[in-house]
Parts: C-alpha cells; structure tokens; sequence
C-alpha cells in the first residue's frame, strides 16, 4: 500500500529460507538449535565485554543485557509474533534508559507522527500534518516553548524520525516498501537508538527487505561478527582519543602535523564503531541490514571514499537528493551530461552539510554554522565532483572475474591511488575537525620544521596504508547499501547452514573478545611492562583526554560555541547534559576585572552555579564564611588560593573541603596552643598559577596568614600558557616582567594566531611556573608565611600518565614548599559517587569530603607540618619564626 | 513502430555494459542474471550513462527511485523494467 490506512502485517515478516528456517528451530532439532546455541553463547561474550568496558556507559551495558534475552527469546516466537516482541524490546529499553513517563512521551509522539503519515487523506495534506508535527517538536527543542520535564525526549524523538520519516515517506510516495503497523514501529522504535543518537539512516525500503532474507543464524552470526567488530573499534577510538590525539597548539614539526592529521581522521573510528554495534544489534533481532562502513581507510578515489565511509548516509543522499535532481536536470533543456551531474553532486553535498546541521539541531538543540564545516563538504563536493567526471570520461577498470585479474601494476597503482587519497581526506579532516580556519592554517606554519624521526613516522604510516589498500582495498561493490537485498537473495539461493563459516565468523569474535578481556593485572601483563599495563587498564573506562577535559572545564566559565562540534567524546557528553546546564555562574556575585584575572568575587554579593546551589560571597571577597581583616589573637590563620574545585563549585560554602578541615581543625584543637584556626578560601574558579601569585599579592597579605595552602591541578602548564596567550591577544598587560620577556622572546603579539602563540610558548611553560612558585614561595617566607603546595586531583579526570603532574612536584619542591599530595582522596570509590555529574568533573558533597579526609590525614602524616599546626611544640607566636626558616632549599630569584 | 520485446533489450542493454564498462571480457560472462550493482559493474557515474542511454535507445523515462537495486542489478530486471514501461 502506498499510504492511507496501514496493514496489520505481523503474519508475513518472514519469508524465504528464513520463514524456513525459523520454523526448523521452533520444530526443536538439535542440529539447528547448536548453531543458534553457538552464536548466543558469541552475544553473551560480547555482553560482558561491553559491560568491563563501560562502552557508550552504563545504559547501553542494561540494553545490551536486555538485547541478550531479548534475542533468545524472540529467535523461539513464532514468526507473527516476531515484530511485535522487537518493537516490546525497544520500548522496554526506552523505559530502562528514560524512565517510563518518558518512554511513554516518546512513543505516543511518535505514534502521532507516524499516524500522521497513514491519515486517509492526500499525500500533500499528510505531509502538512507531518511537517505541522515537526515544528512543534523543533519549538520544544530549540527552548522556545518549554517541555519541563520531558525535555528529553527531543533529541530520541530527533534521533529517530528526523530522518527515517523523510524516508519512510519517500517509500511511501514511491511504493517503495511493504507498509504495516509493527513494521512501522519496529522502523522507527529500533532499541539501539536510545543510546545511541547519531544512529544510521536505515532505509525503509532496505529494513523491509532485508528482514530475514537468509537462514535466521547466519543474519545472527553476522550480527554478533558487526558488534565484535563495532567493540574493538571503540576499544581502539578510546587508544587513540586517550594517548595519541593532540592539541592543534602542540603541533611543532612536519611530524607532529602529519600525527594530528591522522589521529583526527582515526576519530572516526567512534562514529564507524557505533553504528557497527547498532546494525550488528538489528542482526539479532532478523534486520539482516547490510554493512554501514567498508574499510573506510583504504578508499582509492573520492569516490570510493564516499562509497565506502557512512554507506547509509551515501545511499540515502543518492535517494532523495543526487537521482531525483540529477533527472530532472538531464531533462532540462541547456544543461549538458556534466553539468547536471556537477549540479547534483553540488546539490547533495549542500543538503549533506545542511542535514548534518540539522541532525546537530535534534541532538543538541543548537544550530551548527561553522566554516571549517562548509569548507570541508563544499570541497569534498568539489573534489567528488572532479573524480566523477573524471570517471565519466575515463571508465574506471571493471571485471566479471573474481578478484578482477589483477597484476602488479594495478596492485601498484591501487597502492599509491590509495596512499594519495588517504593523505587527501586527512588534510580535509584536520580542516574540518579545526576550531576554525585560522587555526587550520596556523597548524600548517608550525609544521615547516622536519625533526629526524618525521619521515620514518610518515613513510611508515604511508607505507603501510600504500600496502593494505593493495591488498584489502580492492574489494568490489558488495558491501554496499543498494547491495543488500541482491546479496540476501544470492546468500538464499545458497542451501542450508555452513558449519565452517559459521565456526570462523564466531572464532573471529570469540578471539576479539579473549584479546579485549586479557587481565591486565596478570603477572604475565603487569611485569612485562606496567605502562602497557596502564594503557590496558585505562581504556576500560570512558574518560576524556587531557585536551578535553582542559575543554570542558573551560567551558564551564566560557561560552565556548560548538566546542564539540567534531569530538565525538565531548559530543556524547554535551548531549548527555540536561538544557541549561552549560551555563556558566550567574548572578552580581562574580565580575569581570578587564585584568589579567579577567573575573572576581563581588564582595556581599551571591550568584547561582548551573546546578542551582547559591555561591554567597563574603564581605571581603572570598567564596567562605565571614572573616575580619585584622587575624584574632591565637588565630592560626591558613589562606588557600586555588581554582573552582577548591571555590567549592556547586556545592555549599559549608560543604567545602576548606571548610571541613577548618571545622575540623576546631573540634580537634585539644592543644590550647591556638584558640581557633581560620582557613580562608581566596580560590575563584579558573585561576591558574599566575592568578594565584596575583591574588596571593593583592588580597592575601593583607590578611597576614601563617599558612599558604597553593592548591594546585593538572592543569598548571596549561593554564600558564592559556591565561598568557589571551591576555596578550586581547591586549591586556601582563602582570609579571619575566612574562613579558618570555611573550616577547618568543615574538608572541596580539596579532599572532592563539595556536602558533600556544605551541611557542609551550616548550617555556616549565620554566614559567617554576618562576611562579618561586615567587610565591619567596613572598611567603619574606613574611613569615608557610608555604604549603597541595595538589588536588579532580574525579574521573586525572590524566592516565602522571608525566607532567610529577613536574609541577618537582617545581614546588625546588622553590622550597611543602608538599601534600591529595591523589589518592579519590580511592576506593566510583568516579560517579564523587563527582557532579558525567560531564562536569567538579568534586560534590562527597568529593569535597573526601577531599577534606585526604587532607587532614596527609597533615597529620606530615612530619613537619603536623608538628607546625596540630603539635604542641610551637607556641602561636613563634609560629611565623618558625615558617621564616626554610623547609628545604632556598628560593632562586 | 513496434515495441522492441524484453530479449532485444537485454541484448541492447549486454552491448552497452560490454562496450562502456567491460571492454575486453567475455561477453558469455555476463548473462542475464550475473549482478551489477552489487558487483561494482554499475555505480552512479555507470547508472546514470544506462539511464541516458536507455532513454536514448529505447526513448523509456525512469524515475529517480527507479535506480534502485531491485531494479538495476540484472540485465534481467532492467529489461523487464523497460519492456514494461513501452507496453
């Protein structure tokens, strides 16, 4: 039926050799239930392995669970029954992930808007209602009418029809597909969707087709083979996001460039890994769907590429836009053969970069405009266009034999063809990955210098691309979208099942899995190597990199636009990240200075973090309770200047690890020595070292403290370089002469471009932030303070090396400060426990008094300073003469 | 004129296939049933010449959505597709 009133189609999903087979196993022979037995036992496995790695989180762990009872089950059910039992799965995981209420929101919208497209009315007025529909879910979506608290909805609902109804309709239009009320539900309620919102655009017409067309435990084993394949590709995106991606300031040679390129492109292996995980899902349940991605790395032309990268999305463009324009066009008079496929291959790839707008839209709720994002498609359009042409003219080598009667020279030329176009698309990719197109280019001007070890790197990589494009790239057609119901009917025409094939595919998976579970604490692991150890055990868990966590945080203070726009980790996240949580403080409490600083306290003002929780300020500046200028005889007074975790970002001014340790220290001072102790919070939330030396100078002397707690993070390069680039390129004076002579040395002006002005004054970062700590501890001593250096870790968000953090040890230790180090507050318990949320790192309530535990402890197990501040031995007005004598080494000036 | 039956056009259809995109193979090779579309023979660039030259030939108009593999991946269906369209 082409629309109108649907069918109830339940009794005829399954035909073929499939609608055979189904009815074989519910006859119960032991033959046929092994090989099922065989390919359960492979999803159990891969279960697991989704669960020890905590792969897309702990939602799609729970829906991968119910995926594993969900197959069985339905394997058994009688044919009729099939489709309805999937589409119960999908809804039942829409409960799991959402919540019932929710759940239920999403599939009664849905339901109107599939009921929409079967009025018994004209297509034209369907479409109305349908388009009517859609403009009412895009003002929720957008904020412009609030949903409350089913605000979540949107981006499913997005994720599911904004595209599969373009299609569905299409098919309708066109009769492209049997149309049936389960199997609508079943197109548009898929369970893999809830967790996964960048989902494939599955065709209507391909979905209905390929529904077991071929005996139900091959399409399962395919299945299991695609989900083992979608995992260790995830596994391997997480080696790369974690140790190899850089930051575009961090690119210094031709070397460092090439690296950037590639690990840029090798992101994708999170967009190509997903939806292998999500097809590989629909296998189980009969979607015997065709591949989404074909050796993607290894394409030989664009057009190829094209073919091969997101097949789903090539296919659909062809669909909807390249065919249908390109006909009319031909049909025009005035525009050539070549002209009208210039202007379709044009027009597809104008719609390609609108539709990924507006998928960005239904995902984020924002419009994506970006230009290295219409650079990217507009060349891509470009170069795809010329390769056609090219291929139009020149005939492409076609063969009807297998393999194709290939010789070295085509192997050759495969290679080289294939090296060329892989170094194409990760110039394109780094472009279109780039925050903009200055940074692009500011990249290229680093990479002038050729350090020794670049053209091994290089002609390694490029060799080894050259090599497996000869080998593995010259696989025809068969993967490919439209090949999918042709493969089914060739793959039918076959005669039952395939023990050998079977037992390899499943072999595949059985090994990929033993690889991915090797215990990384086994003695055979740990003692060969504790760093490959580490590496191990770090991608068993989903954690930012430092480049992006450095993001995330800072977005948190700035309004960074589409930060994530081509980070798939931070994309997950943000989406993850309930409406108006990215908002940064609010209120009269917090200022700009248009100085170094850039922000401050109001004093006896308040403002709101983006969870809601007040932060009071006291009269004098400081995010803690009230204190007066003039330090109360037999006070010990412990200053602490520190960033937002230490400001006590979203939790309570009472709820600070600051505070619990200066409650504490009251409770406990059994000593008599001092009659109270007073530890004041002069931390705001993104100050680095040098805003703290600032602070330190401007606010804390005045207080006249006995004590410095310098709380420190694992960002002290990083903010050093990043404060000093943006003051210099806004044109504010830099606090400090030695950073002048640095910014200065180094040719660093307003007008030179943040990345090059990054990645100069990296190499210089040490030195500046021994300069910093050495003053600070200088300034302390003059004036009889303690100074005291703590560094205090952030939960889930440390760096899996502790390469740099050990630096800034060694820093503080050479300036002469005492050391706590708070790493282990965190231990023994879950990330999830101690932190605000997944996409905010900042310590909780239970962070903070973790925190607080840590540092307590470490006071007392600190010889010096338990003997200095809990002790009995010093009386309070010897304190000061105490701290004047120095703890280690002398300050160098 | 008479409408050419759905044998003459799958022979048109083998000469165009050999003569555009298998120079050089044997033409016993490819037969009526041996796939297009999923075997790499046919991909936009070729799909859009046979849609040219189909019209061209035979003077047939298809329609966008009748690029799909259903149709175009035998010289069978194609045939069949066409012969239906001039009846």
């Amino acid at each position: 039926m082409g629309g109108g009133v649907m069918a109830a189609d339940s009794k005829v999903p399954i035909s073929g050799p499939g609608r055979a087979a189904a009815e074989a196993f519910r006859a119960g022979g032991a033959a046929d239930f092994l090989p099922f037995l065989w390919v359960t036992g492979q999803v159990a496995l891969l279960t697991w392995v989704v669960d020890v790695y905590e792969i897309e989180q702990a939602a799609f762990g729970h829906v991968m669970q119910l995926t594993l009872v969900g197959f069985v089950v339905h394997h058994f059910l009688p044919p009729a029954l099939k489709l309805p039992f999937f589409v119960l799965i999908s809804v039942l995981a829409l409960g799991l992930v959402l919540g019932a209420v929710n759940a239920a929101w999403v599939v009664a919208v849905g339901l109107a808007l599939i009921g929409a497209c079967h009025l018994p009315i004209s297509f034209g007025k369907r479409i109305a209602m349908v388009v009517t529909l859609g403009a009412t879910m895009v003002a929720f979506q957008a904020g412009w009418v609030s949903s409350g608290k089913i605000s979540v909805i949107w981006p499913i609902l997005g994720s599911m029809f904004c595209f599969r109804l373009v299609v569905y309709l299409y098919d309708m239009r066109t009769q492209g597909g049997a149309f049936g009320f389960w199997r609508s539900l079943a197109y548009f309620f898929m369970s893999p969707n809830v967790c996964f919102l960048l989902f494939p655009v599955v065709d209507y017409k391909t979905f209905c087709k390929t529904y077991y067309n071929d005996e139900p435990v091959r399409v399962y084993q395919s299945g299991a083979t695609w989900i083992s394949r979608g995992v260790v590709q995830l596994v391997l995106y997480r080696f790369v996001y974690q140790f190899l991606v850089m930051d575009p300031s961090e690119v210094a040679s031709a070397g460092d460039l090439f690296r950037y390129m590639v690990t840029t492109l090798l992101l994708y292996l999170k967009v190509s890994g997903t939806f292998h995980v999500i097809v590989g899902m629909l296998h189980l349940f009969g979607f015997n769907l065709p591949e989404t991605h074909h050796r993607w790395l290894l394409a030989s032309s664009f057009v190829d590429y094209w073919q091969r990268i997101n097949i789903y999305w090539k296919e659909f463009m062809a669909k909807l836009v390249f065919y249908p324009v390109n006909f009319r066009l031909s049909q025009r008079e005035g525009i050539s053969e070549k002209g009208a496929l210039v202007l379709s291959v044009g027009i597809s790839f104008f719609f390609t970069w609108l539709l990924h707008s507006y998928q960005w839209f239904w995902i984020r709720g924002t419009y994506l405009l970006a230009a290295p994002d219409m650079a990217f498609w507009g060349i891509l359009g470009l170069l795809l266009a010329v390769n056609m042409l090219w291929q139009q003219k020149f005939v492409r080598k076609r063969s009807l034999k297998k393999g194709g009667g290939w010789s070295w020279k085509s192997d050759l030329s495969l290679g080289l063809r294939t090296v060329l176009t892989f170094m194409a698309i990760c110039v394109l990719w780094s472009l279109w990955g780039a925050e903009s197109i200055g940074e692009w280019l500011a990249m290229w001007a680093q990479a002038v210098r050729v350090e020794p070890g670049d053209v091994g790197l290089i002609g390694g990589v490029l060799l080894a691309v050259g090599l497996a494009g000869a080998m593995l790239g010259r696989s025809q057609r068969e993967w490919t979208y439209q090949g999918a119901a042709g493969k089914g009917v060739a793959k039918a025409a076959a005669t039952g099942l395939n023990w050998r094939q079977l037992g390899w595919a499943g072999a595949g998976v059985l090994a990929s899995c033993a690889v991915l579970m090797t215990p990384v604490k086994t003695r055979l692991v740990y003692h060969a190597s504790p760093q490959v150890a580490s590496v191990l055990k770090s991608l068993r868990t989903s954690r930012l990199n430092v480049r992006d966590a450095a993001i995330l945080e800072h977005g948190y203070y700035e309004d960074l636009t589409h930060a994530e726009r081509f980070n798939p980790q931070l994309f997950e996240l943000y989406s993850k990240m309930p409406a108006g949580m990215d908002v940064r403080i609010k209120g009269e409490g917090i200022r700009p200075t248009h100085d170094f600083r850039r922000r401050e306290l109001v004093p006896a003002q308040s403002a709101v973090f983006s969870n809601g929780i007040e932060l009071k300020v006291s009269a004098h500046g400081l995010r803690d309770r009230e204190y007066d200028l003039h330090k109360p005889a037999g006070t010990l007074r412990i200053a602490v200047v520190g960033a937002s975790e230490v400001m006590g970002w979203g939790v309570e001014n009472h709820e600070t690890f600051e505070n619990l340790l200066e409650d504490w220290l009251n409770t406990h001072n059994t000593t008599d020595r001092y009659s109270r102790y007073e530890v004041m919070n002069f931390a705001v939330s993104g100050y680095g070292a040098i805003e703290k030396l600032i602070v330190l100078e401007q606010r804390v002397l005045d207080f006249d403290p006995d004590v410095l707690f310098y709380m420190a993070n694992k960002k002290e390069y990083q903010l050093v370089i990043d404060r000093i680039v943006e003051a210099v390129r806004a044109g504010v004076s830099l606090p400090y002469d030695f950073l002048e002579t640095i910014t200065a040395e180094e040719g660093i002006d307003r007008d030179t471009h943040k990345v090059l002005a990054k990645g100069r004054l990296r190499p210089r970062a040490p030195e500046m932030l021994g300069l910093v700590y050495n003053r600070v501890a200088s300034l302390c001593r003059d004036r009889g303070i303690q100074p005291v250096w703590v560094y205090v870790p952030q939960p889930g968000a440390e760096p899996p090396n502790r390469r740099d953090i050990n630096k800034f040890f060694g820093h503080a230790e050479e300036a002469g400060f005492d050391i706590l180090d708070l790493s282990d507050a965190f231990a023994g318990a879950s990330t999830d426990e101690l932190r605000m949320a997944e996409w905010d790192s900042h310590p909780n309530v239970a962070g903070h008094r973790a925190l607080a535990e840590c540092l307590k402890r470490k006071l007392q197990e600190h010889p010096r300073l338990s003997h200095l501040l809990l002790g009995d031995g010093v009386p309070i007005d010897r304190v000061g003469q105490v701290f004047k004598e120095p703890s280690r080494v002398q300050t160098k000036e | 004129m008479v409408a050419p039956n759905q044998d003459e056009i799958a022979r048109g259809i083998k000469e165009f296939i050999l003569r555009e995109f298998l120079p050089g193979e044997n033409p016993d090779e490819l037969t009526a049933t041996t796939p297009l579309v999923t075997a790499g023979i046919l991909d936009s660039v070729g799909t859009l010449k046979l849609v040219m030259y189909i019209e061209e030939k035979w003077g047939a108009r298809l329609s966008a959505h009748e690029t799909d593999v259903e149709y175009m991946n035998t010289i069978g269906n194609i045939a069949k597709l066409i012969s239906n369209k001039l009846k």
